[in-house]
């Protein structure tokens, strides 16, 4: 049997797709339908909403036809439980260099306070101020307070001076130093499992030593810090001043004081002040203040509550990491093993738009919004029109932060006060608003107005007592000074030039 | 041996692919379709001048540009960023500065001049000792329509509207405000009898006061 060859077969128009547009494939073998929003992509079309002209009723809003693209996406939320912190990215973000995309995933830090490293995200480095904290007894509310010989009163427990009480019996004093001789160590750890570092700075110490009441003031002595875990013997700690009462000397009166300074750049877990003799001849020595200042990296949420988050993608070696971390700083401190090349902030939520990937919706049909439901809280609504699974819908919130799973376009905002709607916006598409130069009323004259399309007003005049032009919807806002009465509709002032401003 | 179809649909002519890959079909003719690349019809659909996305924004001394595109007539052709570009501003003086975006090196740049070679300008920026302290706009065209050019706002009393570029109304009714929200420099609208005009606070006597200002 002979057989029939048709050429013209080899080419030939696919079976149709809704909103399909023909186009020639990419290998050039046949023909195939790209989208239309496809085609919208190529060739730029802009975001603005045409049309969807909005009017309002009885609590419905009704929403006319037109075409709009739908493209703002939720990019991430972000929460905070105890000293947890988690962060869903559902889209993709870009960090602040524009070098790197931090992609959709869930990343936590099981614990603020804790510095991140190659198994958990956590705390960066950020070199923040330490004060120690003002201690209410020996252990709280951090670090802890000792002594090798602490006075048998709980009265003058080594706590006592770091409350940051400067007058009183609210001192440290010693045991009877003939019982138990010098030296006595005043101590005080950063934090109660050796976990914190500070580098000091500086060192402030102020005396107790009243006289007849058998108490002195440290003469000579050291003040000192230990980095090992639990520092056991004098070998342990490492001086970095010593007032020999030579060449740096303590005052020697009641309630003086003096600062004393340190360029280390080491990093402690525990002072001391080292006590090597005292100012008279007395049985105890005293301290009414022993402060430390300094830095420190850890995060100790007590010195300094606020903290900010970053999203961070870092090079260490040949390879690149991304970890999420807690700061103090405005940009991310990384240790020193760690390049930081992209840095995104992270805020409770953020919007993105994706606008390489809109959605056109062509509205043939007039919506009708039903918003009786939200009229019971005050606020400034937006209505969204949003798209998934191939359904179209409206989200209504208080807020910008939009759905997870979902792409977005505003259309319009209404205000909810005292259980009715007294304005919304757009009323009309940006052509037609533009056209009417947003200001869509106006009498211009000695006495006259501008009245905007969000519903805020302009009046002005020079009459005494004026009866403004168009009445408020509200008390106004913005008032001629000296006014007095303002309602609505009138005010009571002299006859003089006068404005008033508001919805 | 020939063979004759009578079967109207079959007499469309498509014309050879060869080099037309991504083009859009269009009927030549009742009986003839052919192709057109993009540039071809860019100019008959693209909305003109309108920048969508590339807004502007900072981060410490980080200008960011967002992603987005704009059409451009000359070359008609879509300039597309599909990621944000950053600049970093270090040591300007004091002005107002304008970022365009140049075609000959496709990069990002800010001027206190208009700059001579071809340019599209994307917004400005204010450097005032060592600070960004405004930037313009920082959203795009629909997205600031959208928002009524208000960005934020307090009504009460005492209270403040804040539009996009930074313009700042503040209001309310007592002696010597603290403004609700600091303004960025010393206002330029005052009520009469004010003194003392700082960026936070001024010093009038009780009543009816206004400022308004960047």
């Amino acid at each position: 049997m002979n057989k029939v060859k048709f050429n013209r077969f080899e080419k030939y128009i696919p079976d149709a797709i809704d909103n399909g547009i023909l186009t020639v494939s990419n290998d050039e073998t046949c023909l195939e339908y790209s989208t239309l929003n496809d085609f919208n992509k190529k060739c730029g079309r802009n975001n603005l909403t045409n049309g969807f002209d909005i009017s309002f009723n009885e609590n419905i809003f009704t929403i006319g036809k037109g075409q709009t693209f739908l493209h703002s996406k939720l990019g991430y939320e972000f929460n905070t439980e105890n000293t947890t912190a988690t962060l869903n990215v559902y889209n993709d973000i870009w960090g602040v260099n524009s070098i790197y995309k931090f992609e959709k995933n869930t990343y936590i830090i099981n614990d603020i306070n804790e510095h991140y490293n190659d198994e958990q995200n956590g705390c960066d480095y950020s070199v923040m101020v330490y004060n120690q904290p003002t201690m209410a007894s020996n252990t709280s509310p951090y670090g802890v307070a000792s002594s090798n010989s602490p006075h048998a009163s709980a009265n003058w427990s080594p706590w006592k001076a770091f409350n940051r009480v400067a007058t009183g019996d609210n001192c440290f004093a010693s045991a009877d130093v003939a019982g138990a001789p010098f030296p006595v160590n005043l101590v005080y750890s950063v934090s109660a499992d050796g976990s914190k570092w500070v580098k000091p700075k500086s060192f402030y110490i102020q005396n107790r030593n009243v006289t007849g009441a058998g108490i002195a003031s440290p003469l000579v002595f050291t003040i000192q810090g230990s980095k090992v875990l639990h520092p056991y013997d004098d070998l342990d700690w490492v001086t970095l001043v010593n007032v020999d009462n030579v060449n740096l000397k303590q005052p020697t009166g009641q309630a003086q004081s003096n600062t004393y300074t340190t360029d280390t750049s080491e990093y402690f877990r525990h002072f001391r002040l080292h006590i090597i003799s005292k100012s008279t001849a007395v049985n105890y020595v005293a301290v009414q203040q022993f402060n430390i200042v300094g830095e420190i990296k850890d995060n100790i949420a007590l010195l300094n509550p606020a903290h900010n988050y970053f999203l961070v993608y870092a090079k260490k070696g040949e390879e690149y990491k991304t970890i999420f971390v807690s700061s103090k700083n405005n940009i991310p401190q990384l240790d020193s093993s760690l390049e930081l090349i992209d840095y995104c902030p992270i805020y409770s939520y953020k919007n993105i738009n994706d606008y390489n990937n809109m959605i056109l919706y062509n509205k043939t049909n007039v919506d009708k919004i039903d918003i009786s439901d939200y009229l019971t809280t005050n606020g400034l609504y937006k209505v969204y029109l949003t798209y998934s699974d191939n359904e179209y819908s409206y989200y209504i919130s208080l807020n910008d932060k939009l759905p997870n799973d979902k792409v977005c376009k505003k259309i319009f905002e209404f205000k909810v006060l005292n259980n009715i709607v007294y304005d919304y916006y757009p009323k009309k598409s940006l052509n037609d608003s533009y056209l009417n130069r947003f200001i869509i009323a106006e009498q211009l004259g000695t006495t006259g107005y501008r009245i905007y399309s969000d519903g805020w007003k302009e009046q002005w005049g020079n009459l005494a007592n004026p009866v403004f032009p168009i009445a408020f919807d509200e008390i106004p806002l913005i008032v001629e000074r000296g006014a007095t009465n303002v309602t609505k509709t009138g005010m009571t002032i002299a006859s003089g030039n006068w404005f008033a401003k508001g919805y | 041996m020939s063979i004759k179809v009578d079967n109207n649909r079959l007499e469309v002519l498509l014309n050879e692919y060869n080099n037309h890959a991504n083009e859009l079909a269009y009927f030549l003719s009742p009986t003839e379709i052919s192709y057109k690349n993009n540039e071809e019809i860019i100019n008959n659909v693209s909305n003109l001048n309108v920048l969508v996305g590339l807004e502007l924004s900072t981060y410490l001394n980080i200008i960011i540009i967002s992603n987005g595109y704009f059409y451009d007539s000359e070359l008609n052709k879509i300039i597309n960023f599909e990621k944000p570009n950053s600049i970093k501003i270090e040591n300007l003086e004091n002005g107002k500065y304008g970022i365009y975006y140049i075609f000959s090196n496709e990069s990002f740049i800010y001027s206190l001049n208009e700059p001579e070679e071809k340019y599209r300008k994307i917004g400005e920026f204010e450097y005032k000792d060592s600070n960004i302290i405004k930037i313009y706009p920082k959203q795009d065209l629909a997205t600031s329509y959208e928002n009524r050019f208000i960005i934020a706002e307090q009504l009460g009393t005492t209270g403040y509207r804040i539009y996009s570029d930074g313009w700042k109304e503040q209001w309310g009714v007592s002696a010597n405000p603290t403004f609700p929200v600091a303004f960025d420099e010393i206002p330029l609208i005052v009520t009469n009898g004010a003194t003392n005009i700082t960026l936070t606070n001024m010093t009038i006597a009780d009543g009816y006061w206004y400022a308004c200002g960047y």
